[in-house]
């Protein structure tokens, strides 16, 4: 599918006067992995709780699809309609099974009542393997998910998030503390998620850019400083200045 | 398969012994005196109580410091329409002591039983639903709601001692004759009242254990675990505890019927801080995120609390003081969790195990 299924557009965000995000603008296509850098306090993970209804911006839009207006929904309300968010560090249902925080996150019907008389089928449990299989946590479906290692702790969050079946994710360091061998594997599992969704990932860790991405934007100092393929990011003098620069100078 | 069947073998056991454990209770009146046998009335309302404090803490997260209220609520809608039982279409008697001539209007429907007993339940169950919907719905949680719920069981101590007039102040509300007819005194009838708390315990239970294995139960512990990763799966957090704190509340209320009616009096000494504080001990005690445990919590405690009070009365409060930091030091997952560690650690057998092979035993005979 083509065309853009998000829009921000003139976002300001301002934290007791200190603006984290600037007027800016951003647009994420359909079935696009899109990689977000930066350096520290450039506003990245700020723009993430903005598109995810977290923190509502002072000034600006953000529009999902082609005409729903984020700033009117509150949180809960923004993933039903099929944006999922992961967190900077990993956020699981530490005292449930891997298999049960799965479940919870089936795109079902989740109000109160419904979640009452919800009748578990054979169905929902073939869902919960399959997504249990693309993570490589099948073989712990039994385990509390507390005790898990931290990578393996990712991977649930991110197989949550796919659970939900979202059309945009939001992942906020999503390789943070993995080894070398599993950062590869989530790289290549992102690129098979992009192929019918959009994601968007803030990353630190350079090397895993380099090697997945296709678009690249840098942020600094709440805007954005350029847009383009890895290459062209790596050569553009704003962004060596702003990389470099403070600690240089 | 050996390790399922041991495991089918250890649910059974544990059905065995509840079922014990209510056979008992219910032969209880045969063997135990009038007063022992409404103490143990009491702790069971207690229990019941404790099982709703379990839902809210235990499961889903939320301390409340404040369940003597919605207990003393349920306790005091019932007592209304004791009190206008005992005063026989005339005046309670505080109300004649305090000067009043007339019936205040809110307690005149008081004197339909139904209308009390629906009322004990309903008005604590709406006080919480109006507290926590505004309190959730600002994402006011923890140690902020626990202080809140403080300040309610305050609030409610302090409005009930000042309306004296209308509450029975300090003294509250006591001196029932008759509930539907019947004479509270006559042992019959308590006898009775003691069955019900029996039958509304064992409800209550098996309530909240099909509410906790289903998913509904899952997702409480998951607002536990982590409310913003449960927010970020599409549920609204806010709703979902103010449904529990509800729920919980509700429960309270039940406790506090069934406690007035054995007990024969409610004051507001008895929803203040200090009773909201030892109702969360029991659970603590008995160990929470086990409803087993709440209600082993609330009856032993109790029991304790009696006994010890009634050997050395000034020293109690510091007995259940220590009970409760060794609670926390020694053992935060109560006594169901010493029941399930302990004897792993000391040795290579553990009771759950040892019941399995006992059941096996006992089948092969």
């Amino acid at each position: 599918m083509a065309g853009t299924i998000i829009y921000l557009e003139g976002i300001t965000v301002s934290f007791n006067g200190f603006k984290a995000i600037n007027g800016l603008s951003l647009y994420v296509d359909y079935d696009e992995l899109r990689f977000l850098i930066g350096p520290n306090g450039a506003g990245k993970t700020t723009l993430l709780d903005v598109i995810c209804g977290r923190v509502k911006p002072a000034k600006g839009r953000v529009i999902f699809k082609e005409d729903i207006d984020i700033y009117e929904k509150q949180e809960h309300e923004i993933v039903r309609l099929g944006i999922s968010r992961k967190f900077q560090t990993p956020a699981v249902f530490a005292s449930l099974t891997v298999f049960e925080n799965i479940e919870l996150s089936l795109r079902q019907n989740r109000g109160v009542f419904a979640s009452l008389f919800a009748k578990f089928t054979s169905e929902d449990e073939d869902i919960i393997y399959s997504h249990l299989e693309t993570i490589g946590l099948d073989q712990k479906a039994r385990v509390k998910a507390g005790s898990l290692a931290h990578g393996e702790k990712q991977w649930l969050e991110i197989g949550m998030l796919l659970a939900q079946d979202p059309e945009l994710l939001l992942l906020d360091e999503p390789v943070a503390g993995m080894t070398k061998k599993e950062t590869e594997k989530t790289g290549e599992l992102f690129q098979a998620i992009a192929k019918s969704r959009s994601v968007l990932v803030v990353e630190h860790d350079m090397e895993f850019v380099r090697n997945f991405a296709k678009r690249v934007t840098v942020m600094n100092e709440g805007n954005i400083l350029c847009e383009g393929t890895m290459e062209r990011i790596q050569n553009d003098p704003k962004v060596i200045e702003a990389y470099l620069g403070r600690g240089w100078k | 398969m050996a390790r399922i069947s041991a495991l089918k073998a250890n649910f059974r056991v544990k059905w065995l012994i509840g079922l014990a454990a209510i056979v008992l209770l219910l032969f209880a009146p045969l063997f135990l005196s009038e007063f022992r046998l409404s103490l143990l009335g009491k702790f069971l309302a207690f229990a019941i109580l404790a099982l709703g404090i379990d839902l809210m803490w235990g499961y889903t997260g939320m301390l409340s410091l404040g369940h003597g209220v919605f207990f003393g609520l349920g306790a005091y809608c019932t007592a209304m329409y004791l009190k206008l039982e005992a005063a026989a279409g005339g005046l309670p008697d505080f109300m004649s002591w305090s000067g009043l001539t007339k019936l205040p209007w809110f307690w005149k429907p008081f004197q339909y039983g139904w209308f009390a007993l629906g009322m004990a339940i309903i008005l604590p169950a709406a006080l919480a639903a109006v507290l926590g919907y505004l309190t959730f719905r600002s994402r006011i949680r923890g140690v902020y709601f626990t202080i809140l719920t403080q300040a309610l069981a305050l609030v409610f101590v302090i409005l009930f001692i000042g309306q004296q007039p209308y509450t029975g102040g300090t003294n509250g509300l006591t001196n029932y004759k008759t509930i539907f007819g019947y004479y509270l005194t006559s042992s019959s009838v308590q006898t009775t009242l003691y069955l019900i708390t029996i039958l509304f315990l064992v409800l209550t239970y098996l309530f909240c254990r099909r509410l906790m294995g289903s998913r509904f139960g899952r997702i409480l512990v998951a607002v536990r675990d982590s409310e913003d990763r449960v927010r970020f799966s599409g549920y609204d957090p806010a709703l979902l505890k103010v449904f529990v704190f509800t729920l919980s509340a509700g429960i309270a209320g039940l406790a506090g019927i069934l406690f007035v009616t054995q007990v024969g009096i409610i004051s507001p000494a008895m929803m203040g801080i200090v009773p909201s504080i030892e109702m969360v001990i029991w659970v603590a005690v008995g160990g929470r995120g086990t409803l087993t445990g709440a209600i082993i919590g609330a009856v032993l405690v109790n029991a304790a609390k009696s006994n010890f009070s009634e050997l050395f009365p000034d020293a109690w409060s510091y007995f259940l003081g220590m009970l409760f930091i060794l609670a926390v030091l020694l053992f935060p997952d109560g006594i169901m969790g010493l029941f399930n560690k302990l004897p792993r650690r000391f040795g290579q057998f553990s009771l759950n195990g040892n019941i399995a092979k006992m059941w096996k035993s006992i089948q092969k005979k």
